[in-house]
């Protein structure tokens, strides 16, 4: 678990559920579940999905896991896999497959439109024969609250997790930004009228 | 001067918005770290929160501050004892604001130590320098906090001490925001900073 290291780097979001109380564990894991991470499907070079917090690559998803004192607290791992192919092999073997072309086809250029299809057929077929490299990010979503804290500042895995978390809890995750928290604070009105300050 | 982009449906909308957002109100962001530095170096680095408590807040080693956008940005990082961090103290005098800082909090029974990025919020390396501590000065474990014991009690208990971190920061932006978007106070801590910005 990355949130009990000594050193943690995060990012905050809002997202207030949309269910009752009484109904929020009901609609939680079924969201969480139409959504958790699914071990080696083939022909996919990339997989994401929700794990378990405690051990995201060996114990399944379980509602005691998720459910953290009481309902106050949603803890979930994101668990993302990637089949990664160096670039300079799948070069090599664009190279050799257009070749092969050429040589099929008695022509000395491959067309655009060819060196593409190849292209994406060498790096799906590549991919397949590659160990999928998996990454885990936790996440806290603090109910009471409305607020998320996902452990992790990279914006590619924010994205990836905004991209998760709206298509699970039909809930967009909005960045708790400056301009957002004092939105929040001031409303938009007493925003409008301010801009950037010279000091010196 | 910042205008309300409304959220649409779409995750990829939505993000796009975002990143409007965070480019246009990211000068909010590096005028509060800017105000935080100069506040905190005039009242001692003693803040007093809704609550009645009083923190310590300091700023420590590294700083990097900004001024311009795109092409015209200018960046320096400076480190060194903060009391003699005249080089910084000069790039202020120059324009430029706190783009990214490193704090220290301090609750009495807790101490934090943090980087904050003013255009995000992003918050980097979070350190619990000095927990709950005990009468007898001994660590207060997870059970003895309350949040039960093994896995899911150091996680309550962790999370409990990231949250607290993220309200103080929140409500110290909240403090300022409120000011910011007064006219009539904004005028005179502006006044009061500049003044310190040319006494350097």
């Amino acid at each position: 678990m990355g949130i009990i290291s000594s050193s943690v780097s995060y990012a905050c979001f809002r997202a207030a559920p949309t269910v009752l109380n009484g109904e929020l564990i009901s609609w939680a894991m079924e969201c969480i579940l139409e959504y958790a991470f699914t071990d080696e499907v083939e022909g996919i070079s990339r997989q994401l999905g929700w794990a378990n917090i405690f051990e995201p690559f060996s114990r399944p998803l379980a509602r005691e896991d998720i459910f953290l004192n009481g309902e106050e607290v949603i803890a979930l791992c994101l668990r993302i896999e990637e089949r990664k192919v160096a670039k300079s092999i799948i070069k090599k073997h664009c190279a050799i497959e257009q070749e092969a072309y050429m040589t099929e086809k008695g022509i000395k250029k491959v067309p655009r439109a060819v060196k593409k299809r190849i292209r994406e057929q060498v790096e799906f077929s590549l991919a397949q024969k590659a160990m999928p490299v998996p990454s885990t990010y936790d996440m806290i979503w603090d109910i009471i609250d409305g607020i998320i804290y996902l452990f992790s500042t990279s914006s590619r895995v924010i994205g990836e997790f905004q991209g998760l978390f709206k298509r699970s809890f039909s809930i967009y995750p909005e960045p708790l930004i400056p301009y957002t928290l004092a939105k929040s604070e001031t409303g938009s009105e007493a925003l409008k009228n301010i801009s950037p300050e010279v000091f010196a | 001067m910042i205008t309300d982009i409304p959220f649409k449906d779409e995750v990829d909308e939505a993000k796009e918005a975002i990143t409007e957002l965070i480019t246009e109100g990211a000068f909010i962001g590096k005028e509060f770290l800017t105000w935080l530095w100069w506040k905190s170096s005039i009242n001692g680095g003693v803040f007093t929160l809704k609550d009645g408590r009083s923190i310590g807040l300091h700023f420590l080693r590294r700083l990097v501050l900004e001024s311009g956008t795109k092409e015209a940005r200018e960046l320096i990082a400076c480190s060194g004892l903060m009391a003699s961090m005249k080089e910084a103290r000069v790039a202020l005098s120059m324009g430029k604001k706190v783009l990214k800082a490193r704090i220290e909090l301090n609750t009495g029974d807790i101490v934090w130590q943090a980087t904050i990025s003013a255009d995000t919020f992003d918050i980097s390396s979070l350190k619990i320098v000095k927990g709950r501590q005990a009468q007898d000065g001994s660590h207060i474990l997870s059970e003895d906090a309350g949040y039960g014991e093994g896995e899911k009690g150091r996680l309550l208990y962790s999370f409990s001490l990231i949250k607290e971190f993220t309200k103080i920061f929140y409500e110290l932006f909240f403090m300022f925001i409120s000011i910011r978007t007064n006219e009539q106070e904004w005028e005179s801590e502006k006044e009061a900073l500049s003044l310190w910005i040319k006494n350097v």
